[in-house]
């Protein structure tokens, strides 16, 4: 049985290196993505398009533009005294954010009347506009002399950010990173390999040998599990020279912890070659189940608590999920299996799922 | 080859493809038209993977932050502490998930990520601020899922601004801001009309692209080039149909945009559809040069899936702003298509501006398109020849 396994497994790393530019892609695509994930994405702020208008043109008004300027967020685009250029500048996009400084604003001062500025900003993004009327009230705050000063009813927080105290972009991406590409080589390169052999007709050579439905099936998938854990491995290595990333916790367990996904997400691509006839629909299918799920509902960018009810249920049979949170728990927090368990839990509850799914409907095809 | 023919049958030969041309156009948008109609299972997965792409990414690609999972630490246990406390559960940003009585224990679960953002307050805090002593608190963020961590501690931030400004200190100067196009800041508005053109871009690229290499795959190409169909004809009646698809598709989300999901379109529909045209000339001419690089069906879709869309996706500004990226990058992103036309999609959806200010991207785009069809024609040619 193992030599049969193995006779299948080489032939399709044959098959894969004949196709050198699958290979290719499949480990240089993790690479690129590290790059860009690691240098180019961040969500910090920064270079906001700032117009001044200051209708006032006392001092105090020219103190406040400069503060704002000298914050290190904001980039001058204009600086005018008419407010009507407005409109222009944020249909075009040149300007993201205004500070209006009103007429009276530096008599108010001077007479410390309480007083108003007026700061106008791009709502179509409203992440970076919280963002930025975030940075534009503290700096409005700090220029601000306080009246009715009194120190009683202040509660100041101390904030700390802990297991990424930079909150590096890098750092917080990798993980959802790795579940990604592990997710996406497995599920993928595994149902298009098995969808190959029926649109080209070789299924039914492979019937007619003495390979049975576990063989075919255990041959198909080692030699994408070796891909994809030699991938993930280099990615994560290559993320730990490059950006830092820190590997706190063990390495046995992260090394377990991958197997086990990947098993899980290789089951799933299984499953999904039993439902396709053509490579075009497993690749659908593939991108649909398994990509996109594991982008946008594991929690590796937008957040599971903000998603209304009905979806957040729909996460709990995403692994990507249960990895993710595994990952980040062993890779950044240096975590022990006592905080993460119900992932692993989680885990095979799934992968045994899965591959049930997924021999019953094989050997009913086979 | 077919030119080595004798020039007289070549001539006579020409001045028939002449009189045949809209015919053979016809014929192969048939023909690819039953193709897609002989496969049952492509049919359904064309019109329905849209609409779930689009429910999924409304609802899901959200940056405002609700229900951060908060622990809390008490230390103070007197009626000024608790009603700080709740200061923080009546707010629909936090989600208590845990009270301990330890700050040992807030480790464990900000470990487990019971908790993202962790409150401490410390023994002495009502004394302090009878004293007439500003109080301190403590908070703890996970900087592992530094979204959810970083908005839930400006949240915290502002929600002790808040029990401050209660108490009667303010400032002079208030700062008071005026937000254009979202006044709600909704990121579903600027998320939502993105995902159409993921879509759009998805499909109409991997469709070309795989089409033109399946005839490759499985030799019927050279049944093709035996007939009388020249380079130019074979390419156009293979985009047609997929133009035809994503255009359907396209009309096929866009309710789902308005109706579902209620993104107030804030300019006209005439200006969209049209400044949809020069991007899907982009996308169909890159699926076009992604099948002269791809041998077979499976190098077809991993180029389209890895090379080409998810990098256009990360650098377009679709969920990663572009201005928060180093100089180098910013500078790719130019040769982005995606990047131009979402600037389209969200400037009529959300600003509701014209032709008058998007002529620029509407452009840029159409000269890329035919720039890339033309670049695919020629090795789409060479590799005939």
């Amino acid at each position: 049985m193992l030599r049969r396994t193995l006779a299948i497994a080489v032939k399709e790393l044959l098959q894969l290196r004949r196709d050198p530019r699958t290979a290719l892609t499949l480990l240089g695509m993790p690479i690129l993505l590290l790059f860009i994930y690691g240098y180019a994405l961040s969500f910090d702020v920064q270079h906001i398009r700032l117009a001044v208008v200051d209708e006032d043109g006392s001092r105090a008004a020219r103190d406040v533009a400069e503060a704002f300027l000298q914050s290190g967020y904001f980039d001058l685009v204009s600086h005018t005294r008419d407010v009507r250029v407005l409109d222009r500048l944020f249909d075009t996009g040149r300007a993201q954010a205004a500070l209006v400084v009103p007429p009276r604003y530096g008599a108010d001062v001077a007479s410390l009347t309480p007083t108003t500025l007026q700061f106008v900003l791009d709502g179509s993004d409203s992440q970076t506009a919280n963002t930025i009327l975030g940075y534009a009230r503290q700096i409005v705050s700090s220029v601000s002399p306080v009246v009715r000063a009194s120190a009683r009813g202040v509660v100041a927080g101390v904030p700390l950010v802990w297991y990424n105290p930079d909150l590096a972009s890098a750092r917080f991406l990798v993980p959802g990173l790795l579940a990604f590409i592990m997710m996406v080589t497995a599920v993928i390169a595994t149902a298009l390999a098995v969808v190959r052999e029926k649109e080209r007709g070789t299924m039914e050579s492979l019937r007619a040998t003495p390979v049975v439905a576990v063989e075919l099936l255990a041959g198909k998938t080692l030699p994408y599990l070796l891909v994809s854990f030699v991938a993930a491995s280099g990615s994560l290595l290559l993320a730990h020279l490059l950006f830092d990333v820190p590997v706190r916790g063990s390495l046995v367990w992260l090394a377990g912890v991958m197997v086990l996904f990947l098993a899980v997400s290789l089951g799933w691509g299984i499953f999904i070659s039993t439902l396709a006839d053509t490579q075009q629909v497993a690749f659908q299918l593939g991108l649909l189940s398994s990509m996109l799920p594991t982008l946008l509902l594991s929690g590796f960018i937008f957040p599971i608590s903000s998603m209304p009810a009905g979806l957040r249920i729909i996460t709990h049979i995403v692994p990507a999920r249960y990895f993710l949170e595994a990952l980040r728990g062993i890779v950044l927090k240096g975590a022990g299996p006592a905080s993460w368990w119900p992932q692993i839990v989680g885990l095979v509850v799934y992968g045994a799922v899965v591959f049930g799914l997924a021999t019953v409907r094989t050997v009913r095809s086979l | 080859m077919r030119e080595d023919r004798s020039p007289g049958s070549g001539t006579t030969r020409d001045s028939g493809a002449e009189v045949g041309t809209m015919r053979t156009l016809i014929n192969i948008l048939v023909k690819e038209l039953l193709q897609l109609r002989r496969d049952p299972k492509i049919l359904p997965i064309l019109f329905i993977a849209p609409v779930m792409q689009l429910l999924i990414l409304g609802y899901a690609a959200t940056t405002d932050v609700r229900r951060v999972e908060l622990a809390v630490c008490d230390l103070d246990r007197t009626a000024q502490s608790r009603e700080l406390v709740e200061r923080f559960t009546r707010s629909t940003y936090f989600e208590m998930t845990g009270v301990v009585d330890a700050q040992p224990a807030l480790d464990a679960l900000l470990q487990s990520g019971a908790a993202r953002v962790a409150l401490t307050i410390p023994a002495g805090f009502a004394d302090e601020r009878s004293a007439g002593r500003p109080g301190s608190v403590q908070l703890l963020a996970d900087g592992a899922d530094a979204m959810t961590g970083t908005l839930g501690l400006s949240y915290a931030t502002s929600v002790l601004q808040g029990s401050s400004a209660l108490s009667g200190a303010g400032p002079l100067v208030e700062l008071r801001p005026k937000v254009l196009y979202n006044p709600d800041l909704v990121s579903r508005n600027y998320m939502v009309p993105g995902t159409l053109s993921m879509i759009l871009m998805v499909m109409t690229m991997l469709l070309t692209a795989m089409a033109l290499v399946r005839e490759s795959e499985l030799g019927t190409m050279e049944q093709l080039l035996v007939t009388p169909l020249k380079p130019q004809h074979l390419i156009v009646g293979k985009l047609i149909p997929f133009a035809l698809v994503g255009i359907v598709e396209f009309l096929t989300a866009l309710p789902v945009v308005l109706f579902w999901f209620k993104v107030p379109l804030a300019g006209s529909f005439l200006t969209l559809a049209v400044l949809t045209l020069p991007f899907m000339l982009c996308t169909l001419g890159l699926g076009l040069f992604i099948s002269t690089m791809a041998q077979t069906q499976q190098q077809a879709m991993m180029l389209t899936a890895f090379v080409f869309i998810l990098p256009q996706m990360l650098l377009s500004g679709f969920a990663f702003p572009i201005q928060n990226m180093p100089r180098v990058f910013q500078l790719l992103t130019y040769l982005v298509p995606l990047r131009y036309y979402l600037v389209i999609l969200r400037g009529v959806f959300l600003k509701g501006v014209g032709f008058a200010v998007l002529w620029p991207e509407a452009a840029t785009l159409a000269g890329m398109g035919v720039g890339i069809l033309l670049l695919a024609r020629v090795r789409f040619r060479r590799r005939l020849g």
